[in-house]
């Protein structure tokens, strides 16, 4: 028994593949998905997606807001925005995190940017954790 | 006639001229496959999610989200997309002319008017004044953060009620020869539009009731007001993308035929000279044999 895996995003398809479980950042809470689930679709957080593919060897990957959705064993992951551990520049996203911190020190700043630079710390300190 | 020394003049002027017009149309090749690339690299997320949204949508009441309800009786809000560079054919001015033929309809009356592009841009520069925002000469080109920004003002604009519906006035990618100007709808959402599309490609995932029993992760609604913005995104996205195919299509097509004017140009020129040379060489002959005949005489 196998599930199979698509991690789409507007620009790209990251990974349409056979795996045998995965875990994903849910908006209620990590979740873990196995064949025979249930027919779902959730929203997902900022946080690391992995899976084990059909070789047994782990995967990880950094995604930010979207879905997910079960249906007859096809997971399809329609993320924001996702990047795979290895391609994750730790320099680069170090560089965000400084940015976003900024923008949350500046009293000045509005509630909207203030929110979106939330989002951006959250994801950059995702990124660093996994590089 | 003209002169020898001025057809040379122009040859070589029209031959550069050719140069440049065939290395244009080689780049927008290129160009023009990388974008087609993106289109195709973009359609498996919007299809998905217009799935998604159809499933949504039929579950939830029309009031439940504003972008699913009638709209208003406020004026129209037009969103055009066009390119910021030129040398394209008739690309931008058909864009440009739809979009004001749009507003001069009795739909359109009193439209507000978002430009990206600049040519765009230019265009309604002085023929209106009600270019509400334009976007010109965007760092990096069409990109999923631009689409976010210029899909978030028109929403902002819908929801706060000072435009009625909102229109996406771009040009669809049917080849590098054709390109389809289009006018469509995308605020409110017409649920129909999403539930009939959803039909054609969704046997597999509409087949039989198990659709019915999703599992919902927050509630449906919840799901449905994160969804609806992000399926608005997407549609700028892609109608960006669209554009983007369009452009470099119609460049390379314009560049195809301005190299091969300028071949042509470059033969009649050609002939045109050796006749004036011919000319001049007869003239010669004639007055060096009339000076002998003159001396013999």
């Amino acid at each position: 028994m196998s599930l199979r895996l698509r991690i789409v995003t507007p620009e790209r398809v990251l990974a349409d593949t056979e795996v045998s479980e995965l875990t994903a950042p849910g908006i209620a809470g990590e979740f873990g998905v196995l064949p025979e689930h249930v027919t779902f679709l959730g929203g997902l957080d900022t946080g690391v997606l992995s899976y084990t593919d059909a070789n047994g060897d782990k995967h990880e990957l950094v995604v930010s807001g979207g879905y997910a959705e079960v249906v007859d064993d096809t997971v399809t992951v329609l993320a924001d925005s996702a990047q795979p551990a290895g391609e994750i520049d730790a320099e680069v996203a170090a560089r965000d995190r400084d940015q976003a911190q900024a923008i949350l020190d500046d009293p000045a700043a509005d509630t909207a940017a203030t929110e979106a630079a939330l989002l951006a710390l959250k994801l950059a300190e995702t990124r660093l954790g996994v590089s | 006639m003209a002169n020898l020394k001025d057809i040379r003049k122009r040859i070589s002027s029209v031959r550069s001229t050719q140069q440049i017009t065939r290395a244009m149309k080689m780049v927008s090749a290129a160009k023009l496959r990388r974008a087609e690339d993106q289109v195709a690299a973009s359609r498996p997320y919007s299809e998905k999610l217009q799935s998604l949204l159809a499933n949504l949508a039929n579950r939830v009441e029309a009031s439940s989200h504003p972008f699913l309800g009638e709209g208003s009786d406020a004026p129209v809000h037009v969103l055009l997309i066009t390119s910021d560079r030129g040398l394209c054919g008739a690309y931008n001015t058909n864009l440009s002319k739809a979009a004001e033929a749009f507003m001069a309809s009795e739909q359109g009356e009193g439209a507000s008017l978002t430009v990206c592009g600049r040519r765009g841009n230019d265009y309604f520069k002085n023929r209106s004044d009600r270019v509400l925002t334009a976007h010109v000469n965007v760092p990096g080109g069409v990109s999923l953060e631009l689409a976010r920004e210029v899909s978030a003002e028109a929403a902002r604009l819908f929801t706060e009620g000072d435009a009625g519906s909102v229109y996406l006035v771009y040009s669809e990618f049917k080849s590098a020869m054709t390109q389809i100007v289009r006018t469509r709808q995308i605020l409110p959402i017409d649920r129909g539009e999403a539930s009939s599309q959803q039909d054609g490609d969704g046997v597999s995932a509409e087949g039989d009731d198990e659709a019915t029993d999703y599992l919902f992760e927050p509630g449906a609604e919840v799901l449905l007001a994160g969804l609806l913005p992000r399926y608005l995104e997407t549609t700028v996205y892609q109608a960006m993308l669209e554009g983007a195919a369009s452009e470099h299509g119609a460049r390379m097509t314009a560049m195809d035929s301005a190299t091969r004017n300028a071949g042509e140009m470059m033969d009649a020129l050609t002939l045109q000279m050796n006749k004036a040379r011919q000319a001049t060489i007869t003239g010669e002959l004639m007055e060096i044999i009339a000076g002998a005949e003159a001396l013999n005489g």
